[in-house]
C-alpha cells in the first residue's frame, strides 16, 4: 500500500493530537484474541490475532546433545515461515527476508539466563538435553510483526508440556531414557521472565506503539525494544531513518511502560484459560 | 500377510471406528481472512487445511508469462513445519510439495472459467496445519471452496476422495494416515461430481485390475457425497452474508 | 420475482431454448444453463427473450478489457509513452492496480506526431482512457 502526501500529512496530525486514523491513543493496542492447544500434534500451541495480524505458533520438543562448551544447558530454535495466505509476494522463497530476521531478533531476544534458563532443560549434563522447536507461521500481515510473533511465542511456550524423564541407564556409552509414559505427567516451562517485544514508531514528533500498515509506513523511524521482566533483552532498530539519542531513550523508556503493561495483560488473559475449550478458525 | 491390526475388524469396523463407506467428519469456515480475495478453512477428520485465493490481478513476474486468451492459474501447496508428527525441515519447496502444486494446478484449471480474464493471474495458495491422511484431497476441497468466497466463476465445484481396498475386497473410501502406512493401495480421484468427469487419479502400490472400477465407483460416490456437504456449508455462508449485506447490487 | 433464490456454482437452472438465453455469470452447457457465479438468480427481459443471469453478492472480480473505459494514474513518463496503474475499470474500484501503457500516438486524435508527453502528462496525473486492442507484445 502506498500514501500520498496528503494521507501521510493526515496520518502525522492525528498522532500529534494523540487521536489516532482508528481512534486509538499513542499508547494504545488493537484488540488481541489469543488461543492455545491448537496444534494437536505439538507439545504446546498458540494462535494470536491483533486486529488483521494472525500468527500461528507450535512448540516442539527432541532429545538432543548439548553443546560441548555449554554441557549443562538445552537448546531453543526458532522458525519463522511466512505463509503466502498474507500477501503473494510470500511466495515460494519471498518472506525469507522477513522470516530471518524476526527469527534472529527473537534468537537474541531469548539468549540472556535472565530471559529464559535453558539449564532447565538439561537431562543429563554433557550428554542428554531437550531441544526445544519453536515454529511460527505467519498467516496474515496487518503491522505490528514483532509485537504479535512475541506474544504468540511467549503463550505457546507458557501452554508447553515437557514429559518428565522418571530414570536413566547408562551401559556404557548407551544412555536410556525413561521417559514418562502418562499423558498429564510433565512439566511447564518457566516463561514468567520471557522477552515481550514492542514496537515504537517515531511519527513526526511523536512516538507511538503497535503501528498499522498505514502508520508503518509514514513512521520517520522505528525500534523494537525485547522486555524481560525489567530488564531490556534486546534492542533492534528497523527501516531507514535515523534517531536522534535523546529520542531513543525516550522511545526505550516509552517501550519499557507498555512491555509491562502488555506482559500484565497476557498473564490475565493466560490465567483465564480453561482447558478442554473450543478453538480453532471454526469460530 | 499376519499385520498387527487389520483394516477392517471382523464386524466391518475400520481403524476408527468408521464403516467401509464413511467418510470423516468434514467441518469448513469460508472467509476465514480479510486480506486475500477469498479464504476457507477445511477439516477432514484430523487433517486441517486452511486455502486463500488472489485474484484475477496482474501477471506477476513478466508480460512473457502473460497469455492473450486464458488466465494463468499459479498454485502453491505448504505444509506447516509442525504438521507432521516429525517435525519437517522446510514447509515447501521439495520435490513432495512441488508435485502436489502441478496436481492441483490440473485440478483447478479444469473448473475455472479462466477464458473471461485473459491476461491476468489466479493464485492459489493452500497451507496444511495438521496432516492426517488425505492431504491433497482436502487441499482440493479447500481451494474449492476458497474459489467460491473470491466470486470466481467456476463451471462447477472440484470434489476430491481417496479411496482403498480392504482385505483384498472391501472398497473402502476416505483413507487416513494410519491406514495408508498399515494398509494396501491408495486411489486418489479429484472429479466434477455433476457432471461426473474426472479430472485427476492417481494411484500408489499396486492392485487387480477387477477390483479397479469398484473402487474407482466407491471413490466418486465419495465425491459426490462431499459436494453435498461443502454445497450445504456454501449455502449457509452466503445467507449470512447476503442476510447482513441486504444484497445491495441486486435489484 | 422479488423471491430470493441463491444459487451456487454448478448449479443447473433451466432449459436453454427460445425463451431463456444465458446472460452474464451463466453460462451453457448440453442444452442447458448452469451458474458460474454464488449470488442471486436474476431474470432480465430483453427483445421477448429471458436473459437469465446471476449476481454476486460479493464484491465482481473484473479484469480490463478491449473497450473499457478505466481511470489510470501515471506513474512514469518517456518520450514514446507514459506507463500507468489502472485504477477503476468503469465504475468498480480495483483491489490491485493493473499496469497499462499510453503510446504517444493515442495521446490525442490529431497532429498526432507533434505530440510532447511531458507536455501533456506528469506522474502522478489522473487520466480516464479506453483500452485498446490488445496485443502479444502488450
Amino acid at each position: 500500500m502506498s500514501l500520498c502526501e496528503a494521507e501521510k500529512t493526515f496520518v502525522l496530525h492525528g498522532v500529534e493530537e494523540n487521536f489516532r486514523l482508528d481512534g486509538r491513543e499513542r499508547e494504545d493496542y488493537r484488540p488481541m484474541e489469543l488461543e492455545t492447544d491448537i496444534v494437536l500434534h505439538a507439545f504446546g500451541s498458540a494462535r494470536l490475532r491483533l486486529a488483521n495480524t494472525d500468527v500461528l505458533v507450535a512448540v516442539k520438543i527432541e532429545i538432543d546433545v548439548p553443546f560441548p562448551e555449554r554441557s549443562k544447558e538445552g537448546k531453543l530454535e526458532f522458525f519463522v515461515d511466512c505463509s503466502a495466505n498474507a500477501t503473494p509476494d510470500f511466495e515460494g522463497r519471498g518472506g525469507e527476508d522477513l522470516a530471518v530476521e524476526i527469527a534472529n531478533t527473537l534468537s537474541s531476544a531469548y539468549r540472556s539466563k535472565h530471559a529464559f534458563d535453558l539449564t532447565k532443560l538439561c537431562i543429563l549434563k554433557g550428554k542428554k538435553c531437550w531441544k526445544v522447536y519453536v515454529d511460527i507461521l505467519l498467516l496474515e500481515c496487518g503491522g505490528n510483526l514483532f509485537d504479535a510473533v512475541s506474544l504468540a511465542v511467549k503463550a505457546a511456550l507458557w501452554n508447553t508440556q515437557v514429559p518428565k524423564v522418571h530414570g536413566v541407564n547408562i551401559d556404557g556409552n548407551n544412555i536410556e531414557l525413561n521417559v514418562s509414559e502418562e499423558l498429564y505427567d510433565c512439566d511447564r516451562l518457566d516463561v514468567k521472565n520471557a522477552p515481550v517485544m514492542v514496537t515504537v514508531c517515531k511519527i513526526g514528533e511523536k512516538c507511538i506503539v503497535d503501528p498499522s500498515v498505514a502508520e508503518e509506513q509514514c513512521s520517520v523511524g522505528s525500534i523494537v525494544v525485547a522486555v524481560s521482566g525489567d530488564k531490556f533483552s534486546t534492542v533492534l532498530q528497523t527501516g531507514t531513518g535515523s534517531l536522534h539519542p535523546a529520542t531513543l531513550m525516550e522511545s526505550l523508556k516509552l517501550g519499557h511502560r507498555v512491555a509491562q503493561r502488555l506482559d500484565e495483560a497476557l498473564w490475565a488473559t493466560l490465567r483465564q484459560i480453561k482447558p478442554g475449550q473450543d478453538v480453532g478458525f471454526l469460530k | 500377510m499376519s499385520r498387527n491390526r487389520d483394516l477392517l475388524s471382523k464386524i466391518g469396523l475400520r481403524l476408527d471406528g468408521r464403516r467401509p463407506d464413511e467418510l470423516r467428519r468434514i467441518r469448513c469456515k469460508l472467509g476465514v481472512f480479510t486480506e486475500p480475495d477469498g479464504s476457507a478453512y477445511l477439516e477432514q477428520g484430523l487433517t486441517k487445511v486452511l486455502a486463500a485465493v488472489y485474484g484475477p490481478h496482474q501477471v506477476r513476474g513478466g508480460r512473457s508469462k502473460a497469455q492473450h486468451d486464458t488466465a494463468i492459474i499459479n498454485c502453491q501447496f505448504s505444509m506447516a513445519v509442525f504438521s507432521t508428527t516429525d517435525r519437517k525441515k522446510r514447509p515447501r519447496g521439495d520435490r513432495k510439495s512441488t508435485e502436489l502444486s502441478m496436481h492441483l494446478q490440473q485440478a483447478l484449471e479444469a473448473v475455472i472459467k479462466s477464458e473471461l480474464y485473459p491476461w491476468s493471474q489466479i493464485d492459489v495458495y493452500v497451507e496444511v496445519l495438521h496432516a492426517d491422511g488425505g492431504i491433497y484431497t482436502a487441499c482440493v476441497n479447500a481451494a474449492t471452496l476458497a474459489l467460491i468466497d473470491a466470486g470466481i466463476p467456476l463451471k462447477e465445484y472440484v470434489c476430491a476422495c481417496t479411496a482403498s481396498l480392504a482385505n483384498n475386497d472391501v472398497p473402502m473410501i476416505d483413507i487416513s494416515h494410519q491406514e495408508e502406512i498399515i494398509g494396501g493401495p491408495t486411489l486418489t480421484v479429484a472429479a466434477l461430481p455433476m457432471s461426473g468427469k474426472i479430472v485427476l487419479m492417481e494411484m500408489s502400490q499396486r492392485f487387480h485390475m477387477d477390483h479397479l472400477e469398484k473402487v474407482l465407483n466407491k471413490a466418486l460416490q465419495g465425491c459426490k457425497d462431499i459436494r453435498q456437504i461443502l454445497d450445504e456449508a456454501v449455502r449457509l455462508h452466503v445467507r449470512d452474508i447476503g442476510s447482513s449485506t441486504g444484497w445491495a447490487n441486486t435489484s | 420475482m422479488t423471491e430470493l433464490r441463491i444459487c451456487l456454482p454448478g448449479q443447473r437452472l433451466c432449459l436453454s431454448d427460445k425463451v431463456y438465453t444465458s446472460g452474464q455469470g451463466t453460462y451453457e452447457r448440453q442444452g442447458y444453463i448452469y451458474s458460474q457465479l454464488t449470488g442471486c438468480l436474476d431474470i432480465v427481459e430483453k427483445d421477448n427473450v429471458k436473459v437469465v443471469e446471476v449476481h454476486s453478492s460479493g464484491e465482481q472480480t473484473v479484469v480490463p478489457g478491449q473497450g473499457d473505459i478505466i481511470t489510470a494514474q501515471v506513474y512514469i513518463i518517456t518520450q514514446q509513452y507514459a506507463k500507468c496503474n489502472i485504477k477503476c475499470v468503469g465504475d468498480t474500484v480495483l483491489r490491485r492496480p493493473f499496469r497499462a501503457v499510453l503510446r504517444r500516438e493515442d495521446v490525442r486524435a490529431t497532429e498526432k506526431d507533434r505530440v510532447e508527453i511531458y507536455k501533456s502528462f506528469r506522474p502522478g496525473d489522473i487520466i480516464l482512457a479506453r483500452v485498446a486492442e490488445r496485443s502479444i507484445t502488450d
